[in-house]
């Protein structure tokens, strides 16, 4: 109410201040998690979970460059399902409430992040027990985590532009085609490498990069609201 | 009376043509939606693209074994076009859902199960675009000059069988779920199944069968005498799929049972009479298989050119030119005479019985019998110590190995036969001659060397072959090809004997020719597999 005043005055409005939205992140958590779209992103952890779980049961112990290809299969499902944490049917209701449009897609984000660590260490473990030798879980867990990142970063970019808060749809298969082309990539700057390849150390420099670069785009597409226009001020 | 009794029935008849018109009216707007939807564009795109760069780009296959390549291309039609056409046809069937749409339809003279029918013939029209891509695709390589093996007109049908499956497949997910997650996750699923079964080829099961592709079950090229593809009866199978999921989709939305379930039960009864059938193996050609291993030469084309017999498989007698090009290119860096007698000769194998899957053990007995089949078959066919050359052609790797063949018949004056390390300077010379022969083999050597440690494994994997060159011998002969052949040419045809000799030591090669040698191993070390 101070703030609104003070832009009446005709002075310069005041530094954003992060205690505050630090409390409406507060108060909008519990409703903001309770209306995303969990069933698609529960849909998808269970195929991919199954992805590696059937084969493990069925097969008993595989080689393990069998079951990394497995675990790339498991983590395209969850990423098909990540998209879907964008979604919010409520987007044209909420537009105009002066809490930044980020704050409740990171809070949705961070709910399903802390489900995605969840499984995929469930899955890890799953597929560490189906391996007969040792699985590079600390590469494999990068390339899981630059997986989801494309995806948000992905799903960011069509969330900007999504009026109805639709994201999922477009981003799924968006991602599929992002996954075969990084499939298409030649050797010289292949990510999807063969278990006991020479180049393994090389392309996870480069799964490193994708990373970095996927969690900035992901970051400027969600908080950077385009050049700032001329307010209106009374 | 008998007006009020005749109206319903002219109004009735009337509103079927009405339906029929609004249906087909809905199919072409849908099939067009189908066509032209990013995901459909961007599909075709990405399954085009990397083909046509195999095609065009450096170091290009120019000789496809046809039926091997489409089934590279069914693989490759699943995953793209068959899993783009299950998402798009999910996303059309649930378009008025997501719009909040479905309650005015229901308002329009199309009842749902028209509706639906709409939607699936609709898919009709990315499979005819497919059909109509695959059948270019094979015309293109089927009139290359490389080419070889025949095309079963089948094969080249079953791509769009599997669109259509996959498009039925979406449309009655769209009915059962309402959740756009589920086509995507399908599809993932069916690149994983056709992963695995590609992977489980040459296990000896066939369930990889009851997948939309029909995998191989060797991973080589096989001749056509050989190959076991019941692709008529798959694609019977396909056809009975997707009838019974096109019924099952009318009959959700709401078809009455009196139609649907006899239909049903014939699509059951063709998928499952297919299904089975395609399961059956073909006891003449496993049996053929074992006996072509062993001896290929009743199936086999002779052709002599320049004083050389060249024997290939009666559908791979297109690629005698090429192996003509690289036999040549050895034998003109060699002294003239040195091939000496028998006369030179080429014969192609095919390792078509106990293909090692997944850690195969062979001990030196197998390898011993082998050669010795290999022998009594080239002596008996008239082509005494015919130099081996397998199913696969076209690139680097393959060159390479046909050439240091040819390079071992000229220094050892017989041919490869089960496995044979060769060691000193016949190996080092060995290495020179197939390196030097031309780019292809040496781009393909430098492969070959950067894959193989311990040897140096010059080995064509479609043939049951191994020809290896103790590493340090084989760096000498790699130096010598970093030096001007000019310089290093006279000299080895000036010195052919001595290099040929057993006795000569790699030292005083690296010494004649100037290039550096390794320090030499341990005596522990040493490998003693070498061939006298």
């Amino acid at each position: 109410m101070t703030a609104h005043a003070g832009s009446v005055r005709g002075q310069s409005p005041p530094p954003r201040r992060w205690s505050a939205t630090v409390a409406v992140a507060g108060a909008v958590a519990v409703p903001v998690v309770r209306a995303a779209r969990w069933t698609p992103v529960l849909a998808a952890l269970l195929v991919g979970y199954a992805m590696v779980g059937v084969p493990a049961v069925v097969s008993g112990p595989s080689d393990p460059a069998m079951v990394v290809l497995l675990l790339r299969l498991a983590v395209l499902c969850a990423g098909l399902g990540v998209g879907f944490l964008f979604d919010d049917a409520g987007r044209p209701t909420t537009e105009t409430s002066p809490t930044p449009a980020w704050l409740p897609l990171a809070l949705r984000v961070a709910g399903g992040g802390i489900l995605l660590a969840g499984w995929w260490w469930g899955t890890l473990v799953t597929a560490g027990e189906a391996a007969a030798g040792l699985l590079p879980r600390g590469d494999l867990t990068l390339e899981a985590v630059t997986g989801v990142m494309v995806v948000l970063a992905v799903a960011a970019l069509i969330w900007r532009r999504s009026a109805r808060g639709g994201v999922g749809l477009t981003a799924a298969p968006a991602f599929l085609t992002v996954v075969f082309l990084v499939a298409l990539l030649p050797d010289r700057v292949a990510l999807l490498v063969p278990l006991d390849d020479s180049v393994w150390a090389a392309a996870h420099d480069r799964w490193t990069l994708t990373l970095v670069v996927a969690a900035a785009v992901a970051v400027v597409a969600a908080t950077w609201s385009g050049v700032e226009r001329a307010r209106f001020r009374i | 009376m008998t007006a009020v009794m005749e109206a319903p029935v002219t109004v009735a008849a009337a509103s079927t043509a009405t339906r029929r018109q609004a249906m087909l009216a809905l199919t072409r707007f849908e099939a067009v939606r189908m066509l032209r939807h990013p995901i459909t564009v961007a599909a075709f795109l990405l399954y085009l693209g990397p083909w046509v760069w195999s095609l065009t780009g450096p170091g290009a296959d120019r000789y496809p074994v046809l039926p091997s390549v489409v089934v590279s291309l069914q693989m490759g039609a699943m995953l793209l076009l068959g899993g783009a056409t299950l998402v798009v046809v999910n996303l059309a069937v649930l378009r008025e859902r997501r719009h909040r749409t479905d309650a005015v339809s229901d308002l329009l003279v199309l009842p749902p199960h028209w509706r639906t029918g709409a939607f699936l013939l609709a898919i009709l029209a990315p499979a005819a675009l497919t059909l109509l891509v695959v059948c270019a695709q094979v015309v293109i390589l089927a009139v290359l000059p490389g080419r070889a093996g025949q095309v079963d007109v089948f094969d080249v049908a079953i791509p769009a069988a599997i669109v259509a499956v996959l498009g039925a497949a979406g449309a009655l997910l769209g009915q059962l779920v309402r959740s756009p997650i589920v086509a995507p996750l399908t599809a993932v699923l069916f690149a994983a199944a056709g992963f695995v079964a590609i992977a489980s080829v040459a296990t000896g099961t066939t369930w990889g069968r009851l997948l939309p592709v029909l995998p191989d079950d060797l991973p080589i090229p096989l001749p056509s005498v050989l190959l076991d593809r019941p692709s008529g009866r798959h694609l019977v199978y396909l056809a009975g799929v997707a009838a019974v999921l096109v019924v099952l989709g009318l009959f959700r939305s709401g078809t009455r049972a009196r139609v649907a379930l006899p239909a049903l039960a014939a699509a059951l009864a063709v998928a499952v009479a297919g299904g089975a059938a395609q399961l059956v193996r073909d006891d003449a050609v496993l049996a053929a298989r074992v006996t072509t291993n062993d001896n290929p030469a009743p199936v086999q084309t002779c052709e002599v050119r320049d004083g050389v017999t060249y024997c290939a498989f009666d559908d791979f007698t297109a690629w005698i030119p090429a192996w003509e090009g690289v036999l040549r290119d050895v034998v003109r860096l060699a002294p003239p005479g040195a091939a000496g007698s028998p006369p030179l000769a080429v014969r192609q194998w095919v390792w078509s019985d106990g293909f090692p899957v997944f850690g195969g053990t062979f001990g030196p007995e197998e390898t011993a019998a082998r050669a010795q089949a290999q022998r009594a078959t080239d002596k008996a066919a008239g082509t005494p110590e015919a130099i081996p050359v397998g199913t696969m052609w076209g690139d680097d790797a393959t060159a390479a190995a046909f050439a240091s063949g040819v390079a071992f018949r000229l220094v050892m004056g017989r041919a490869v036969a089960g496995d044979t390390t060769l060691c000193g300077a016949r190996g080092a010379l060995l290495v020179w001659l197939a390196g030097q022969a031309n780019s292809r083999t040496a781009a393909g050597l430098r492969q070959l060397d950067s894959q193989s440690s311990g040897s140096l494994a010059l080995m064509d994997f479609t043939i049951d072959n191994g020809l290896y060159v103790d590493d340090r011998d084989a760096a000498v002969g790699l130096a010598m090809l970093d030096r001007p052949a000019a310089e290093i040419a006279p000299l080895v045809t000036a010195h052919w004997s001595e290099l040929t000799s057993p006795q000569t030591s790699i030292e005083q090669v690296a010494s004649l020719f100037g290039v550096p040698v390794g320090p030499a191993p341990d005596p522990a070390f040493v490998n003693v597999g070498c061939v006298r």
